[in-house]
């Protein structure tokens, strides 16, 4: 029978093959490959929560620890005060959680324990004798001030990967300063080469989403995965480990530092062009594609990315724009690629797409095989098949919040699937079982630590 | 930051970007008592400590001893905003963008079963 299927599988197409082995609802019938690894996650933000809800994906049991009653800053920040998920918690029903909460706190049991007390601290102690590894993104030093740092955990479970995130390093003339995702980009260099010309009429720009922050809670799940090995296979001791949001953020600047340090040349910002490549960036389209909607958002005119760079590819888009001059006057890409000629390239397309949509344009150069992508804003990502039948966007029955759209892991894994679970639930929603189960907290306890609002 | 107002009793959120290094007057968002204060790098070097004069910052968000929210003009800072279409306060549904049934409402306490809405583990 296994060797009929095992037959059946070589006589399918890739694309079948794949569809069956990665489907994402077939996930919760194969086994977890961080399943027995507990976590505990004393994270705030973003930057330390998606690095624990990475490891929740993929199997192992995360529990964060949030400030009694009102939780962490995240959950009442962004969108500032408007879509709220009810309740906050059993005790704050009235208020809700922000939806900025959800994409970095998927699959993880909810305790709260107020960190400024000695008896709120001998549970962290407690919780930390029994788990794998220990995440917070407090501002360095702040957990080894309470004595629930690693230096006092490592006593009481030597075998504990203590892994730390913050801004600007545990250590170093820079380290005493608050961070946030969009201090981090500016400081480590992002934001200098983002965005246009100030002759182009731009500045530095920043990112809408937060990527140093969620690349920087996978570069510490990397690091977590790798010390996991090291005491597992190795050693058989706990590491402690540091991660830099601005230096993670210096880490993604390509060629920018080589290019200084052999030239002295500061990399520029191109804006929606590229210093490199010509075509090979963004134009804008003069129709909406939505006129009638309401939202701002949707009324203005579409963009979309062409890449036209290589010789042929450019002879063909002007065969397809309808100028057979520029054909001639920027036939090579070393002459394509110099500011002026850009300044010229690029105000001629738009003008070409002046009164067409973002539809229209591409289904031209569709037709004339140039590579070409509208961007898409979240309406249509959201409703996108091949988003929807791959799972990287799924409508969740979250157990406590009803039907959420929800973004899913945006890998796959034939055997060990990361899968989403719950998107997230209520502050210290799970005290009992989990500080009666690990931390051995009685009713009588719980009920006491509840009434002084230390958990 | 929280500034737990000895009158009041009121906690006073002074979130930590504006108040990360500042100096001079906050003002309780329940009873209006003016505190001064100093902090460096996100930490209380000097007070709080009773005040008279007019508030140079107020706080982010405040609550009552029994969780209540304190917010509004004069009282709390309102919270940035950008979009064109931002309210600024809770927009509450029921049902969302494609008609099934999401917590998206103020609750009371009797509407709970543990920490989750009571139509959720119910049903509607």
């Amino acid at each position: 029978m296994a060797r009929e299927t095992a037959a059946a599988k070589q006589t399918q197409s890739f694309d079948e093959y794949c569809r069956e082995t990665f489907d994402f609802k077939k996930a919760f019938g194969k086994p977890e490959a961080l399943k027995g690894y507990r976590v505990l996650s004393c994270t705030q933000y973003i930057l330390g929560p998606s690095c624990a809800s990475y490891l929740a994906e993929l199997g192992a049991e995360v529990i964060k620890i949030e400030a009694p009653r009102r939780g962490e800053a995240m959950r009442h920040t962004t969108p500032f005060n408007e879509p709220f998920l009810y309740p906050l918690s059993r005790w704050v029903p009235e208020r809700g959680t922000g939806l900025g909460f959800l994409g970095a706190n998927p699959n993880e049991y909810f305790t709260s324990v107020d960190f400024h007390r000695k008896e709120g601290q001998d549970i962290v102690k407690k919780l930390a004798a029994k788990s794998d590894v220990f995440v917070e993104n407090y501002r360095p030093g702040t957990f080894d001030r309470w004595g629930i740092g690693y230096r006092q955990l490592k006593e009481i479970n030597p075998r504990l990967v203590y892994a730390w995130l913050g801004g600007f390093g545990g250590w170093g003339p820079g380290r005493v300063r608050a961070s946030y995702d969009i201090l981090g980009q500016s400081q480590g260099g992002n934001f200098g080469m983002t965005g246009k010309q100030e002759f182009l009429g731009g500045a530095p720009a920043k990112h809408t989403i937060w990527l140093a922050d969620y690349w920087g809670g996978m570069m510490a799940a990397v690091q977590i995965l790798a010390a996991l090995y090291w005491r597992d296979k190795i050693s058989g001791e706990g590491t402690f480990t540091e991660y830099s949001q601005v230096h993670g953020v210096t880490r993604q600047l390509e060629y920018a530092l080589p290019l200084y340090g052999r030239h002295g040349i500061t990399r520029e910002r191109w804006g929606n062009w590229d210093t490199q490549l010509c075509v090979h960036g963004i134009i804008k389209c003069g129709k909406s594609s939505y006129p009638q909607s309401e939202n701002p958002q949707e009324q203005e005119e579409g963009y979309i990315l062409i890449s036209a760079y290589d010789d042929k590819d450019f002879a063909r888009l002007c065969q397809t724009v309808g100028d057979g001059n520029l054909a001639g006057k920027y036939a090579k890409q070393d002459i394509r690629i110099q500011a002026k000629s850009q300044m010229e390239i690029y105000p001629w397309l738009e003008k070409w797409a002046a009164n067409k949509t973002k539809e229209e344009v591409a289904a031209i150069l569709d037709k004339a095989n140039i590579i070409n992508q509208p961007v898409w804003n979240s309406k249509e990502v959201a409703n996108n098949p091949h988003w929807l039948e791959r799972g990287a966007v799924r409508w969740l029955d979250d157990p406590t919040y009803g039907d959420l759209l929800h973004q899913g892991p945006a890998y796959m894994m034939s055997e060990t699937p990361p899968r989403l679970k719950w998107a997230l639930k209520p502050v210290g929603a799970d005290n009992e079982e989990i500080l009666g189960k690990l931390a051995g907290l009685s009713a009588e306890d719980l009920r006491r630590l509840e009434e002084q609002e230390c958990i | 930051m929280l500034l737990i107002c000895s009158g009041c009793k009121t906690k006073n959120f002074l979130d930590p970007y504006p108040f990360w290094n500042f100096k001079g007057n906050t003002k309780c968002a329940g009873c209006g008592k003016i505190w001064r204060l100093e902090t460096s790098n996100g930490v209380c070097v000097a007070g709080p400590e009773a005040a008279d004069g007019k508030p140079d910052l107020l706080p982010g968000f405040a609550e009552k001893p029994d969780y209540s929210a304190i917010s509004g003009p004069g009282l709390t800072r309102s919270a940035p905003r950008a979009r064109p279409t931002s309210v600024c306060k809770p927009i509450p549904i029921e049902k969302n963008v494609r008609g099934k049934t999401v917590s998206g409402h103020p609750l009371k306490k009797e509407d709970l079963v543990g920490s989750r809405p009571r139509f959720i583990q119910e049903g509607m």
